[in-house]
């Protein structure tokens, strides 16, 4: 009996080890427990990556509030979708692109909104640069207004994959796992993305 | 246009993604190419300052635990919720209301029609039909005759019989 669970055991560690070899031993079991339905588990994975999740939710939003709603439901989706994780890509690829699809939704959402008349936007992210009002002035530096605003007038793809790279800094591959492309894809829109920023940001008088 | 084609790997050559040998081409490219060598500048500057957007996130655990479960514990409720929304939904209800009325106008119509009322829409398709039989000659089978009349005989002999005697005249 003993023989037997031990030769299991061996087995599933040996398929894990073979398509996954990018997650800690201590992440693959974090991710075994949640499947588990273990809520502790889940609890120590959301603070593990709620800094990255958190962060690139507000690179691509442009606002805290909407960050941090997009962040949460990314944990509760990761939660309710754990079992569709089978260990064939990196763990935090996969969370990341649950992450971008989040924000998608969010800025769906925000576009919806405009165009409501009986809604009022008051969660309005970017701020032009000559409608910043002093108290958002003094949340931000200028610079990285300046930032934020030229961001927003890229394409909502462009700055992802800005995010992804400088902010996050993944490789390529890990880019292409979450964006769900080929490497050619991220090779071109990374250089894309990175002229038109360029392009915004020369505009604005540093 | 080797500047172009060069210019298209500048990003990967700044996060060192390229194959040894086009790496050594955007090198010597870069020696002579100013433009190419500024946005290169620029790519690293950008980075440095997309980086600085980072930001202390706030602890996320607490609400996604409490959010975990929310949706566990009221499943049923959840499906109640969104059921009874959907019933009273304004379309739903406008619907349901207005195929309601068109049924039961419907079952009134139906149940009220009275059975002879076919016999008397036979009846008048009868007469109409029999009243326009008799008013064209070419449906009738009773009344005038399909002869063209005898007046027309006559007159039509008499002009056949004087060209006849024309005729023979000659
Ligand atoms: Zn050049």
């Amino acid at each position: 009996m003993s023989v037997i669970s031990h030769t299991l055991n061996m087995e599933t560690y040996s398929e894990i080890a073979q398509v996954e070899e990018f997650d800690s031993q201590q992440e693959r079991e974090l991710i075994l427990r949640c499947q588990e339905r273990d809520t502790a588990a889940m609890g120590t994975l959301v603070v593990q990556y709620q800094h990255w999740v958190y962060n690139i939710a507000f690179g691509i939003l442009g606002h805290h509030e909407d960050a941090e709603d997009a962040a949460q439901d990314a944990f509760l989706s990761v939660w309710q979708n754990i079992d569709n994780f089978q260990f064939r890509s990196r763990f935090s690829t996969w969370l990341y692109r649950i992450v971008k699809n989040k924000c998608l939704n969010v800025i769906d959402q925000r576009k919806r909104r405009k165009t409501d008349p009986m809604e009022i936007d008051d969660s309005q992210p970017w701020v032009p640069l000559d409608t910043v009002t002093p108290e958002k002035e003094a949340l931000r530096t200028e610079q990285s207004e300046m930032l934020h605003a030229a961001l927003d007038r890229l394409k909502e793809s462009y700055r992802t994959i800005l995010i992804l790279r400088e902010l996050r800094e993944l490789s390529y591959e890990e880019i292409a796992e979450v964006l769900n492309c080929t490497l050619g894809r991220v090779k071109s829109r990374l250089h894309e993305a990175r002229k038109a920023l360029r392009t915004e940001l020369e505009r604005i008088d540093w | 246009m080797k500047h172009q084609r060069i210019q298209k790997h500048l990003s990967a050559y700044f996060d060192n993604e390229l194959t040894s040998v086009l790496r050594k081409k955007v090198d010597e490219h870069l020696r002579v190419c100013q433009e190419c060598t500024e946005m290169l500048e620029d790519f690293k500057v950008n980075r440095g300052r997309i980086a600085e957007l980072v930001h202390p996130a706030p602890s996320l655990k607490d609400a996604v635990l409490a959010k975990i479960r929310e949706t566990e514990n009221a499943p049923h409720e959840n499906f109640l919720s969104t059921l009874r929304r959907w019933v009273f939904r304004p379309i739903t209800v406008g619907t349901t209301a207005f195929s309601t009325v068109c049924l039961v106008v419907a079952l009134y119509f139906f149940t009220n029609t009275p059975t002879p009322q076919y016999d008397e829409l036979l009846d008048f398709y009868f007469e109409v039909h029999t009243q326009e039989v008799a008013n064209n000659p070419l449906k009738s089978n009773v009344a005038t005759p399909l002869n063209t009349p005898a007046t027309d005989t006559e007159d039509f002999g008499e002009g056949t019989d004087t060209l006849l005697d024309l005729f023979f005249e000659d």
